[in-house]
C-alpha cells in the first residue's frame, strides 16, 4: 500500500510546462534567428561597368549647346563661343551668328578621327558644295539658307548623333523667314555681303578643321605603318629562331597571345589556338623566349600595341 | 511566423518547395529537436532539485538529528521527499519492522535489500529520458543527412533534363536539402551536449547515494547492536 502510493509520487516532476515553454521558446529564438538573421535573399553583386577613354568624351557636350541651354565652362578645346542664349538671340536680328552653333555641329570631327575609314570623305566632300554656295548667294538671300541647310547634313553623316542636329537646322533656317517678312531691299545687299563675310569665314574654318584631320589622319596612319613594320620584325625574329619539325603535312597554323614588358622582354606566352602538332606548338613557344627581347617601337605610346599582342605563325612560310 | 521574404532562398519557399520525403525528414527533426530540448530542460531542473535536495538532506542527517524524528518527516511529505530521503524511508521502515532480538544479519540484509530497490528507483527516475536524448544526438545527424540526400538527388534528377547546367539550377535544391542536415545538427548538438552532462551528473548522484547507503546500514547496524 505503500509502496503504491510512493511510485506515484515519484513520477511527480517538477516544471513540466516550464521546461516545455522554454524547449518552445528555443525553437523560436533560433527560428527567428535564421529567418532574420541570415540574408535569404542572394542579391547579385553591383557590378561597375567602367569605360575606358583615351580622349575625353567629347562629342557629348556640343548637344547642349546646340539646344541653348547649356552652360558655358564645359566647352573646353574650341575657341569659347559666346554664351549660348546671345546667340539665340543673335541669331535672329542678324545671320552671322551661326557661325558658333555650327562650330559646335562640327566640332565631333576631330574626336571622331578613330576610325580611318571616314577621313578621306571628309577631304574629299566638303569643299564641292561650299563653292556653289556662295555664287548663288551673290545672286539672291533665299537660297543661301537652303545650301546651308545642305551643308550642313554632311557632319549630320559624321555625327551618329542625328536628331540633336535637326533642331540647329530648324533655328538657322527660321531666322530667315523673319528676315525676309522684316528687312526692305536696301538692306539685302549689306547682308548679301556680310552673308558672304561669313560664308568666306565658314568655309576657311571648316578648311583649318579638314587640314587638321588630315594631319591627324596622316599621323595615325604613320602609327599604323609603325605599329605595322614592328610586328613585322617581330615575326621575322621570331621565325628566324624556330626550329621547324619536319615533315608536318599542310599548313598548321598556331595562335599565341605575347604579353610583352615594357623593354619589349617576353613575360608570358599563352598557347590561343593550338595547331594540333604539339612539336611545331613547342618550337613556335620556344622561340618566342629566345628571341627575346622582341623589337618594339621606342615610342611609349605605341607600345599599347604590344603589351599583349596575338602572335600568328604559319607552318610554312609562302603562304 | 511573418511570412516576409517570398524572393529568391527564403527560408519558407525552400522548406515548402521541398520534396515529400525531405518535408517529412524535417517534420520529424523538428518533433525530435522539440522533443528533446523538453526533456533537456525537464532533466535540468530534475536534477537540480536532486542536487539541491540531497545536500539539504545529507545537511540534516550528518546534523545528528534523531533519526525517528527524521524518518517521520520524510513520511509525513513525500512530496516534497528527495532521492535520499526516500532511500533513508525505506531502509529505516524496513528497519523498525524487525523486533529486537531477531538476526542483526538478516536485518540488515533486509535492510539493505529496501534501501538498494529505493535506489534502483531513484536512478532510474533520474535516468529517465537520458536514452532519449542520447538517441536523438546520435542518430538525428544522419536522418538530416538522409533528408539532404534525398534532395540533392532529386536536384540532379531534375539538372540531367537540361541540356545547359549552372550552379543556378542545382543550387536550390541543395539549398533546401542541406536545411535538412542543419535541422538534424541542431537537433542533435544540445541534445549530445545535454546527454554528456546529465549522465555525469547522475552518475556523481548515484555515487553520493550509494556512499550514503553504506553509511546509513552502518548507522543502523550500530544501533541493532545496542538494542
Amino acid at each position: 500500500m505503500n509502496v503504491t502510493a510512493w511510485r506515484d509520487v515519484s513520477h511527480a516532476e517538477p516544471g513540466l510546462l516550464r521546461a516545455a515553454v522554454l524547449a518552445l521558446l528555443v525553437h523560436l529564438v533560433f527560428f527567428a534567428f535564421m529567418v532574420f538573421g541570415l540574408s535569404w535573399k542572394n542579391e547579385p553583386a553591383e557590378t561597375m561597368v567602367v569605360d575606358l577613354w583615351s580622349d575625353l568624351p567629347q562629342p557629348v557636350k556640343p548637344i547642349p549647346v546646340a539646344k541653348q541651354t547649356a552652360p558655358k565652362p564645359e566647352v573646353a578645346r574650341v575657341e569659347a563661343p559666346p554664351p549660348p542664349k546671345k546667340t539665340a538671340t543673335e541669331i535672329k536680328e542678324k545671320t552671322v551668328k551661326p557661325q558658333p552653333v555650327k562650330e559646335m555641329t562640327k566640332q565631333p570631327e576631330p574626336v571622331k578621327e578613330t576610325p580611318s575609314t571616314p577621313e578621306p570623305i571628309k577631304v574629299e566632300s566638303p569643299p564641292p558644295p561650299k563653292k556653289p554656295t556662295i555664287e548663288i548667294k551673290e545672286k539672291t538671300i533665299k537660297p543661301q539658307p537652303v545650301k546651308e541647310a545642305t551643308k550642313q547634313p554632311e557632319p549630320v553623316k559624321e555625327t551618329p548623333p542625328k536628331p540633336k542636329l535637326e533642331p540647329v537646322k530648324e533655328k538657322v533656317a527660321k531666322p530667315e523667314v523673319v528676315k525676309e517678312t522684316t528687312k526692305k531691299p536696301d538692306l539685302e545687299k549689306e547682308k548679301l555681303l556680310k552673308e558672304q563675310q561669313q560664308a568666306e569665314e565658314i568655309k576657311q574654318q571648316q578648311r583649318e578643321r579638314e587640314a587638321i584631320a588630315q594631319k591627324a589622319a596622316a599621323e595615325k596612319t604613320k602609327q599604323m605603318d609603325e605599329v605595322a613594320k614592328y610586328k613585322a620584325m617581330i615575326q621575322a625574329k621570331i621565325r628566324s629562331r624556330i626550329v621547324m619539325p619536319p615533315d608536318l603535312p599542310g599548313n598548321p597554323v598556331v595562335d599565341f597571345k605575347v604579353t610583352l614588358l615594357p623593354g619589349g622582354e617576353v613575360l608570358n606566352v599563352m598557347l590561343r589556338r593550338a595547331s594540333g602538332y604539339s612539336a611545331f606548338d613547342e618550337a613556335v613557344e620556344r622561340a618566342i623566349f629566345l628571341s627575346t627581347p622582341l623589337p618594339i617601337p621606342p615610342d611609349p605610346a605605341l607600345f599599347r600595341e604590344f603589351r599583349d599582342f596575338n602572335l600568328t605563325v604559319h607552318y610554312r612560310d609562302s603562304l | 511566423m511573418n511570412t516576409t521574404v517570398t524572393q529568391d532562398l527564403s527560408l519558407f519557399y525552400l522548406v515548402s518547395s521541398a520534396s515529400l520525403p525531405v518535408q517529412l525528414v524535417m517534420l520529424l527533426l523538428l518533433i525530435a529537436s522539440l522533443l528533446s530540448w523538453w526533456f533537456i530542460f525537464r532533466k535540468m531542473f530534475a536534477i537540480r532539485l536532486a542536487i539541491k535536495q540531497s545536500d539539504e538532506f545529507e545537511n540534516t542527517f550528518w546534523r545528528g538529528v534523531d533519526l525517528n524524528a527524521l524518518y517521520q518527516r520524510a513520511a509525513g511529505a513525500r512530496d516534497m521527499a528527495g532521492s535520499m530521503e526516500r532511500i533513508f524511508e525505506a531502509g529505516f521502515r524496513e528497519f523498525t519492522k524487525h523486533q529486537a532480538g531477531m538476526d542483526i544479519g538478516a536485518m540488515m540484509d533486509s535492510t539493505r535489500g529496501a534501501m538498494r530497490a529505493a535506489y534502483q528507483r531513484e536512478m532510474d527516475r533520474l535516468e529517465s529520458h537520458l536514452s532519449f536524448l542520447a538517441t536523438v544526438g546520435s542518430v538525428s545527424p544522419y536522418v538530416g543527412l538522409f533528408g539532404t540526400v534525398w534532395g540533392i538527388m532529386n536536384a540532379f534528377r531534375e539538372l540531367s533534363n537540361l541540356t545547359q547546367a549552372t550552379i543556378a539550377h542545382v543550387a536550390p535544391g541543395i539549398a533546401e536539402a542541406l536545411i535538412a542536415t542543419a535541422m538534424g545538427l541542431f537537433a542533435a548538438i544540445p541534445a549530445v551536449i545535454a546527454y554528456n552532462r546529465y549522465a555525469s551528473d547522475t552518475s556523481q548522484l548515484a555515487t553520493r547515494y550509494e556512499s550514503f547507503m553504506e553509511e546509513l546500514s552502518n548507522v543502523l547496524q550500530r544501533r541493532a547492536a545496542k538494542l
